[in-house]
């Protein structure tokens, strides 16, 4: 009975070996780093205006180190019975596909890697992204992105020219993803209440100029190496959507295997 | 042979349980858009557990097998496989040690239970070690840490506890029998969790701010058992110090100013279950209440659904085997309900059987969640027949339960009639029928079902079964794309029973719904395919 009482004494005074942790305020962290926030969302998701509050939350607190993407692909993503458009496209289904297969929603993912103290790369509670976000933009960025946009109002062609800069040399193979977003849809979402009809859908995924996976950047960059890259996209005639001034063009480097790594990220919005 | 001999022997059993599933993509039912239902039709999930004896010492090994699952997340796919758990356990003296993964609960579980439930994928096995001391032959008490399991890992943070149970009787000739019990938990958070909790707690406006919380937490909770002539009364009182936790009915103020569901507040939780029954020939009254506040008890605050739950507090709703009573199952809330039940069997003559059993279960703000009443009458001739003949009234508040939009997620109503028949032909032939009919205007609307099981005893047993969407409801907003209309979902099977192992193989179209699991509850989506399942034991 000795030993025990020296052993629950043991694990008693283990237990309460660690105190009390005080919780810091928010600090902005200075970094030429820009995460790559690709939320796996839907209108017929209950959940995912917390994702898109706590999205907007970020935007505030981080401004443009962050870049979120509206990935409207399969699961919750059908329209409502009040949705006039359907925002679910080839590229967001084989997004969702690959990189979060059978979420729950809302859900994200940050330069695609595996956070740490996660065990996948999808993390699910938006609670949790704010930290995320913060963690990431404390790793440097290994590319330097530069995106020049023209857009020509008489046939509505967009010219993308994308210079690339090796801030350290990377060994492994690299691709690069060319995306199409738009802000300002005002369209059905369904929320924990209702059916919102006029909810203000942002950084919805349109399409992308590049393969889902996107295409092959480098085998390998040198430090100081330049790459160049263009494309060109017919911006769609439609009398609601594709409204030039929503528009916006994501560009992101990134590991070729598996989707992998984002190493640096840009956005511009497009002008007239 | 003498006992030292028998000390000497190794004995070793084992058992295997193992499925197979084929998906096959049904988009009408909603069966689509997750990873088996596009390319990947193969899962399959299997446990092989071997246990040995030795004297006094005994050990055991699972190894588990998962491939394109849908157990983790039933819209996802999940691969992995490896030793599931291990223990190694023997006793000196009056001690019992136990190394490896260990399952033990303190009192019915609330503030601690460690426990396995495969169809969820659910095992939270402490990985660890326990001491169990007999003080003497009515005393004892048991002290555990370690780590909770979650697949082929853990949580991180750590778990410990302890319980001291006996026996006394007290009273005439110690007519009443007390089985006293007091019992703690407790948790240490890992960096990790800390890390998680502070970058949410610090974004939060001032109004709503924690200012600091702890690494550890605790629980402890006082239960008895006491059994006086027919009557046997259980209580169980359990408080949670304060601590952190994500309350889903507060709301988070967010800097741009909008509010969104849900907040981690630091407050003390507690519940208090009660069950008493009384039982004499042909006559059993089972009453049950159970009040739950702020006891979400967790090793990491920031984890949802049934992930890292420390305790687990029972369901307070009749339990059913029927596919359509059991449609809607209230899962437990864990930061405030208020449940009673009462049930009462009654046996009116020799061949009948009387069930009643009614639950009311809602928020302690007084808003309803669940109220059932069940009425089932058991009639029983001769060994020949055994018939069932009952009723189900169910209201459930489906928005709350299943994560649906609150306004236009009516609560569902439904009448549940339900006949089932067992006729033996001759000691081992028997076919077995059974009808439901649900009405209900809410949620897929109204149901038929209908099953006819032939068994062929001890080695065959045939099932036809068929889920009828007789009276669909096309206007609901919630149900998947191409859903309803009039759809059957028919299930097949053939079961083989050889010596001490048993084949089924299934076709099955299920349609969506919450899935229950010794009372742990999960929102499964619609089911099409074939699955093969194998369980022996050696």
């Amino acid at each position: 009975m000795k030993y025990l009482s020296i052993l629950i004494s043991l694990i008693i005074l283990g237990a309460c070996s660690r105190g009390t942790v005080v919780v810091p305020e928010f600090e902005a962290i200075e970094s030429d780093r820009i995460v790559l926030l690709e939320e796996m969302t839907g209108v017929s998701c209950p959940n995912c205006p917390k994702g898109t509050a706590e999205i907007d939350a970020i935007k505030e607190l981080y401004g443009d180190q962050v870049i979120p993407i509206g990935i409207h692909g399969f699961f919750l993503s059908w329209p409502t019975k009040e949705s006039e458009f359907d925002f679910r496209n080839d590229f967001a289904k084989e997004l969702e596909m690959n990189l979060a297969p059978g979420t729950s929603k809302p859900a994200a993912l940050f330069n695609r890697r595996t956070p740490s103290g996660e065990s996948d790369r999808v993390v699910e509670s938006p609670d949790l992204w704010s930290g995320y976000v913060a963690e990431q933009l404390s790793i440097a960025p290994k590319v330097g992105i530069e995106v020049e946009l023209a857009y020509e109002e008489t046939d509505r062609l967009l010219s993308i020219d994308v210079g690339i800069l090796g801030l350290e040399s990377i060994p492994s193979s690299t691709n690069i993803s060319v995306m199409i977003l738009e802000n300002n849809i005002i369209d059905a979402q369904e929320d924990l209440n209702d059916i919102i009809e006029e909810f203000d859908h942002n950084h919805v995924l349109r399409t992308m100029l590049t393969p889902y996976d996107g295409e092959r950047l480098a085998s390998s960059i040198e430090k100081g190496g330049v790459l160049n890259r263009a494309y060109s996209f017919e911006v769609p005639e439609d009398e609601h959507l594709w409204k030039v001034d929503d528009l916006e063009v994501v560009v992101f480097v990134h590991l070729s295997e598996n989707l992998g790594e984002v190493l640096q990220a840009a956005l511009q919005k497009v002008e007239r | 042979m003498t006992a030292q001999d028998e000390d000497r022997k190794v004995r070793v059993n084992g058992a295997f349980q193992g499925t197979l599933n084929y998906f096959i993509k049904d988009e009408r039912i909603g069966a689509a858009n997750i990873p088996q239902y596009e390319g990947m039709p193969l899962g399959a999930d299997a446990w092989l557990s071997v246990n040995a004896d030795f004297g006094k010492w005994r050990g055991g090994l699972r190894f588990d097998f998962f491939h394109n699952s849908n157990l983790l997340n039933p819209s996802a796919s999940y691969t992995a496989r490896g030793l599931g758990i291990w223990f190694l356990e023997t006793t000196y003296k009056k001690f019992d040690f136990r190394i490896g993964s260990i399952y033990n609960q303190i009192g019915s579980g609330t503030i601690y239970r460690a426990y396995e439930e495969r169809p969820l994928l659910i095992d939270n096995a402490l990985q660890g070690a326990q001491i169990e001391y007999n003080i003497n032959d009515n005393w004892q008490t048991t002290f555990f840490a370690g780590r909770q399991r979650y697949l082929f890992s853990n949580y991180g943070g750590w778990v410990y506890g302890g319980k001291v149970e006996g026996f006394m009787s007290v009273g005439k000739e110690g007519q009443i029998k007390l089985f006293p019990g007091l019992g703690f938990a407790g948790k240490q958070l890992s960096d990790s969790s800390v890390d998680k909790l502070v970058s949410v707690l610090r974004n939060y406006v001032d109004d709503e701010r924690i200012e600091e919380f702890s690494y550890n937490s605790q629980a402890v909770s006082l239960y008895n058992s006491l059994n006086y002539k027919s009557i046997s009364w259980y209580l169980e009182v359990a408080i949670k110090l304060p601590e952190v936790f994500l309350d889903p009915n507060n709301e988070t103020t967010k800097i741009t100013g909008t509010l969104t569901p849900g907040r981690f507040v630091k407050e003390s939780g507690s519940v208090i279950y009660t069950t008493i029954s009384y039982a004499k020939k042909g006559l059993g009254i089972t009453l049950e209440a159970k009040r739950t506040k702020n006891f979400d008890f967790r090793i990491d605050p920031t984890l949802l659904l049934n992930n890292g739950l420390i305790g687990f507090l029972p369901p307070m709703n009749h339990i059913t085997t029927y596919r359509l009573t059991g449609r809607y199952n209230p899962a437990t809330q864990l930061t405030s309900e208020l449940a009673f039940q009462a049930d009462l069997k009654y046996r009116l003559s020799k061949k009948l059987l009387l069930n009643l059993n009614t639950s009311n279960i809602s928020t302690l703000q007084n808003s309803l969640l669940y109220r059932e009443f069940f009425l089932d009458l058991k009639y029983k001739p001769s060994r020949k027949l055994d018939t069932h003949i009952g009723i189900q009234r169910q209201i459930y508040n489906q928005s709350v339960y299943e994560g649906k939009p609150k306004n236009i997620t009516p609560i569902v109503r439904t009448w549940t009639p339900y006949v089932d028949v067992l006729y033996k032909f001759t000691r081992k032939k028997s076919i077995k029928i059974e009808s439901q009919f649900m009405s209900t205007d809410e949620d897929y609307g109204s149901w038929i079902y209908l099953l006819a099981e032939y068994g062929m005893a001890p080695h065959w047993r045939f099932e036809l079964s068929g889920m009828y969407n007789i009276i669909p409801n096309p206007g609901n907003p919630n149900i998947p794309e191409g859903a309803g209309e009039k759809i059957l979902y028919p299930t097949a099977g053939i079961y083989y029973q050889w010596k001490q192992s048993r084949y089924g193989l299934r076709f099955v179209k299920q349609v969506e719904g919450v899935v229950c699991t010794g009372g742990v509850c999960r929102l499964e989506p619609a089911f099409s395919g074939f699955k093969f399942e194998v369980n022996s034991i050696f």
